[in-house]
């Protein structure tokens, strides 16, 4: 009997393992292991053994059936993995082609460059002012020390519609504005992004443009302030490295008045054709609000000081980004602005 | 202004290259542009002097000349003979290349050989001896046998000063001397221009300045026997460095004043004006002058004149009049050096259409007290040249002098501002090394010469000690004091919040001119009653195509559409966030309101081409898709839209767009013939919001509400309607009968065709019952959704289909 039953248990691993579905794998547990399977059939005619066999054929028996029940259920495991494996084949994909773009646009370089300057100042405890783009001669020229008739006039030509109104030249008038409006009270500081408009047409110029305006009004405000701040705000457009350098230079509304340079972007200062061998770029001009200017807008000069610095975003975006040609912000070429994010 | 290197010289003894100086002014706010020299464009032409002058022997129009260059004496045959031994030519030896690609060869000229050429001026390509013809016979005292463009100083660096508009101090030489001074801590040194008094032979000149006001004082010199003719050589080329043509000693020595000095000068043919009369008034009603440039010049009561006893002779200040100019017939000249109101200068100028170097000095201010001095200068130079002798003392008439300001400067004010350590002693150096007297105290007084017109206050001062300390020595510190908290504004916040969305969304943000061509009127067919038809017009723009300022977004990016279709970019879907201008009243005299806009525009597909999945073309619901999804997530609510007719757009697709009654803008596709006009062959759906109203019922924070608590039950419902209901009428009706039961409603079929008849067509929505305090039974919908059955079949005569 215990020769029959490992005979029986022989072939049935070996149906086991040569079953290839789960229905056929079902079907020999069935057989052997079922109500009337073959194992079972076995267990059922002990009766028949003397009595001293019967444990140890009862043992065997039990073994088996546990024994092949497991290994039933290694197959099924095995099957089971089989079957995904066939079917995670059947599903394999070319990974190199193409995923589906997702439909994002684009900001434009220009107002990357201004939310980015917006971003350093606010930082630093500024706020964002506006002003309008039609300007009255009074705000645009002459509240910022610019008389008619002054030679200054000419250091940017406007564009008119009466003798009075014109395109505003420069982001300057929102000094004023801001001024007006808070004196005499301090702190002041404000940035004014904005468009501004000036006659010129060429490969340098264009006839409108950006700038960014600042201004900071309070008790005891000095130029090594201004250069400080300018310091700090180029190296966080720039990098930690930059270094800026102030060159005295002339605006109506300032005094002292400064061109601003910061080390050349392209060549860290060493010099290349960029920063046409000096190393250095000009990126602003700044200067202390001119006690004339402070006075017209409320501000008491003898108690009061400022500086005040504007910058030009073009330049700045062409600088990050390394555009060379200022036209392309204004052509809209989606071949250019697709670059940008 | 331009900076001759070597006459610079003349004034101060500097020990160091045009490089360094250029750095050193540059770092002071005297910004050197770029240093340049009159580099001649011919080679190998040497000077040499001449031996022997002979008649060809075999050619009756050539000579034939032996000339040495101090080592070796050369042959050569001349075509002309307008010198004679002794004097000093240049010789273009065999070899040397001329302008115009001319290379000199030895050659024989009807049997005599030629080693050279002498050459003229023009043959040098350079604007020397104005018509004098031959030869150029240059100066007496040049050296022999050396190159000529070391001879004439054409290698001389000269350094162009880009001045700002201040420091008119700088136009002359003799400023620029005062600041090197002031920079180097050298004395600037400059020449004696005493006159000794003479007896006049000829008549006294009457100078009379009417309108004082406007000129301020007027200085007179007489020069007897003049003979013109021209400069030397040297004072030549100094002008040609300066950027000055040479015309004759007189004028020449004119201009050379006026570089060195910064005053301009004038010559009369002192015989040409009548009675020896200067008369400085302002122009009359129809006088009329012809300028020296042969224009004939309609003057106006606002342009200040010299006149004679009888008309007007110059227009002050800007360019003086051709029928007493200095001529070669001139015997006695008289020297004008004057000072006239620079506002006057400015605007004769301006309408005028001049910008003479005269007019640019007084435009900027020159030295009141400079007149005479640079009028005995000239003087002096005209004797020393042999042109001419002073004639009696100079006529001055001065009726207002003014005298050097005082400005008191308090050095611990200075030394806050700028944030400076620097000593009270340091700033008085700084000023008297400019010549400046210091009075020193607690307090410094300084009297600041009227050359530094720029040195007006306190602050100039100020500024005057940093920039000549160096702004390198500032420091950098940061901003103290009261702290404030940088923020945006809600509304900076919005346009912020609109721009990501956008971007979001698809769309690619543009920047477009805010000036436009008036003709965007008729290409976007704005009618003329319409408040976007009257655009600010530009006094003065560059071009038609950018003269009135824009009332609407769309012209730009429809142009925008149409550039990157050109380019072959066929899907585009775009936005500008700008400003449009809307004139409130005479624009000239008026400010218009300045209205922001978000402008959007689409065309071609929209996603773009993918292997796996077909690009859909953009219709009206894609761009209303997107107008919609802004509008949710800037929280506004009860928004709606209707149909509408506009112009631009086409009709029956074309929805204006609102938010609790207020019309916020419009969308649509463009109409037909604006593409047209636009030369666009492919649809394009555009929408332009007012974002200033928008801004109003933005609610930036939403608010939380509380997640359901209760299942939600979902039913469909087909209605077939006539096709003149609106779909949104049948979803209001839904909500309005369901009431709060109803959470959504959303359509999600549209058919027409089979078993529904013509004219009308079936809607299907998906309802969402929701009761927030219980779950809802299939009785408690079954009966809403009878009621909003019943009530669309009263309210449209909806058919149900089930």
């Amino acid at each position: 009997m215990q020769e029959e039953l490992k005979s029986i248990a022989e072939k049935a691993r070996l149906e086991i393992n040569q079953a290839e579905s789960a229905e056929a794998l079902k079907a020999v547990q069935v057989r052997y292991l079922g109500k009337k399977g073959r194992i079972t059939a076995v267990l059922r005619s002990m009766g028949s053994l003397p009595a001293a066999e019967r444990p140890v054929v009862g043992k065997l028996a039990n073994q088996i059936r546990d024994d092949l029940t497991a290994e039933i259920a290694k197959r099924e495991d095995q099957l089971r993995d089989f079957a995904r494996s066939r079917q995670m084949a059947a599903e394999r994909l070319d990974v190199t082609m193409p995923g589906i773009p997702q439909p994002l646009g684009h900001l434009h370089p220009l107002t990357l460059v201004m939310d980015e300057i917006a971003e350093i100042f606010l930082g630093m405890g500024f706020n964002i002012a506006e002003g309008p783009e039609v300007e009255t001669d009074y705000y645009n020229f002459e509240a910022l020390n610019i008389p008619k008739d002054h030679p200054a006039r000419d250091m940017q030509d406007s564009f008119y519609f009466g003798s009075e109104i014109l395109l505003r030249t420069h982001t300057s008038p929102v000094q004023v504005h801001t001024m007006e409006k808070t004196a005499p009270n301090v702190p002041v500081r404000i940035i004014a992004p904005g468009k501004v408009y000036r006659r010129d047409d060429d490969a340098t110029h264009s006839p409108m443009f950006h700038q960014v305006e600042g201004l900071a009004i309070d008790r005891n405000i000095s130029l090594s302030d201004l250069k400080g701040t300018l310091l700090l705000f180029v190296r966080q457009m720039f990098g930690a490295h930059q270094q800026v350098r102030l060159r005295p230079s002339f605006f109506p509304f300032t005094e002292p008045s400064a061109e601003v340079d910061m080390s050349c972007v392209i060549c860290a200062g060493k010099g290349c054709r960029v920063c046409k061998e000096t190393g250095w770029l000009e990126i602003l001009g700044a200067g202390m609000v001119h006690p004339r200017v402070l006075e017209m807008s409320g501000y008491d000069p003898e108690e009061y000081t400022g500086y005040a610095f504007g910058m030009g975003v073009e330049r700045i975006a062409m600088l990050k980004y390394g555009i060379d040609d200022l036209r392309l912000f204004f052509k809209n070429d989606l071949r250019m602005l697709r670059q940008f994010y | 202004m331009r900076v001759p290197y070597t006459w610079l010289k003349d004034f101060i003894d500097i020990d160091m290259d045009a490089r360094e100086l250029a750095e050193k002014l540059t770092f002071a706010g005297i910004e050197v542009d770029e240093i340049v020299d009159l580099r001649p464009s011919f080679s190998n032409v040497i000077t040499a002097e001449v031996l022997t002058v002979d008649k060809h022997p075999d050619a009756d129009r050539l000579f034939v000349t032996r000339v040495s260059d101090g080592k070796r004496e050369y042959t050569v045959v001349a075509g002309i003979d307008n010198f004679a031994a002794g004097d000093k030519v240049p010789l273009a030896l065999p070899g040397a290349k001329l302008p115009g690609g001319v290379t000199i060869k030895r050659t024989r000229l009807r049997g005599v050989e030629s080693n050279g050429m002498l050459c003229s001026a023009e043959e040098l390509d350079l604007a020397l001896n104005p018509g004098v013809d031959g030869i150029l016979v240059l100066d007496p005292e040049t050296p022999v046998g050396v190159p000529l463009e070391d001879a004439l100083l054409l290698n001389d660096p000269i350094l162009v000063l880009d001045l700002t508009p201040n420091r008119a101090d700088c136009l002359g030489l003799i400023g620029v001397a005062k600041e090197v001074a002031a920079l180097t801590g050298r004395t600037a040194q400059f020449p004696d221009n005493s006159l000794e008094a003479t007896a006049a032979r000829l008549p006294r000149p009457c100078i009379i300045i009417r309108d004082t006001d406007l000129c301020s004082r007027y200085t007179g010199l007489v020069i007897r026997d003049v003979k013109i003719g021209p400069s030397p050589l040297w004072l030549q080329v100094r002008l040609l460095q300066a950027g000055l043509r040479p015309i004759n000693n007189i004028v020449d020595i004119t201009n050379y004043v006026m570089w060195e000095w910064g005053q301009p000068l004038h010559a009369f043919d002192y015989d040409t004006l009548n009675d020896h009369t200067i008369m400085v008034r302002r122009a009359e009603e129809g006088e009329k002058l012809v300028t020296l440039d042969q224009n004939e010049r309609q003057l106006t009561p606002d342009m200040l004149v010299i006149a004679d006893s009888a008309r007007a002779v110059g227009l002050a200040g800007v360019m003086g009049g051709i029928e007493t100019e200095v001529t070669e017939k001139t015997k006695a000249v008289l020297l004008e050096s004057a000072h006239f109101d620079r506002v006057s200068i400015r605007r004769t100028g301006r309408s005028l259409g001049l910008f003479s170097e005269a007019q640019q000095r007084f435009e900027k201010g020159v030295d009141v007290n400079g007149c005479s001095e640079a009028n005995r200068r000239a003087a002096r130079l005209i004797e020393f040249l042999g042109a001419g002798f002073v004639d009696g003392d100079i006529v001055d008439e001065y009726p207002v002098p003014q005298y050097p300001r005082k400005i008191r400067l308090r050095p611990e004010r200075a030394r806050r501002l700028l944030g400076l350590e620097i000593s009270q002693m340091e700033m008085a150096s700084i000023f008297r090394r400019q010549g400046f007297a210091v009075e020193e105290g607690t307090l410094l007084h300084v009297t600041v010469p009227t050359l530094r017109q720029d040195l007006q206050e306190e602050v100039d001062l100020i500024e005057e000690v940093a920039r000549v300390y160096g702004y390198d020595k500032i420091a950098t510190t940061l901003l103290q004091g009261t702290m404030s908290q940088g923020r945006r504004t809600e509304k900076q916040q919005v346009l912020r919040k609109i721009r990501e969305i956008m971007v979001a969304c698809g769309l690619t943000e543009v920047i477009c001119y805010s000036f436009v061509s008036p003709r965007q009127r008729l290409k976007l067919r704005i009618p003329e009653d319409s408040e976007l038809y009257s655009m600010m017009q530009l006094a003065n723009p560059l071009s038609e195509e950018q003269s009135v300022m824009r009332t609407m977004l769309l012209g730009g990016l429809l142009e925008t559409v149409g550039y990157n279709h050109n380019r072959n970019l066929p899907d585009v879907g775009i936005f500008e966030v700008g400003t449009v201008f809307l004139p409130a009243g005479n624009p000239e005299h008026r400010l218009p309101v300045e209205q922001l806009s978000l402008g959007i525009a689409m065309s071609g597909s929209f996603p773009g081409e993918h292997w796996q999945r077909k690009p859909a073309a953009v219709d009206f619901f894609t761009l209303k898709g997107i107008v919609e999804t802004v509008m949710e997530r800037l929280g506004i609510s009860d928004l709606s839209f209707a149909p509408l007719d506009l112009p631009w757009c086409q009709p029956g697709q074309t929805a204006k767009i609102s938010a609790g009654g207020v019309q916020l803008g419009w969308l649509g596709r463009v109409h037909p013939e604006v593409l047209d006009s636009y030369e666009l062959a492919k649809p394009v759906y555009a929408a332009e919001i007012n974002v200033d109203l928008l801004h109003d019922r933005v609610r930036l924070a939403p608010s939380y509400r509380p997640l359901p608590r209760y299942p939600a039950v979902l039913r469909d419902l087909a209605v077939v309607v006539s096709e003149d209901v609106p779909a949104a009428e049948v979803a209001a009706i839904i909500k309005k009968e369901g009431g709060a039961l109803v959470e959504e409603v959303t359509l999600f079929d549209q058919y027409r065709g089979k078993q529904i008849p013509d004219g009308c067509r079936s809607l299907a929505f998906a309802i969402t019952y929701r009761d927030h305090n219980r779950t809802l039974s299939d009785e408690d919908v079954n009966n809403i959704h009878r009621r909003i059955e019943t009530a669309l079949a009263e309210h449209l005569g909806a058919d149900l289909r089930r």
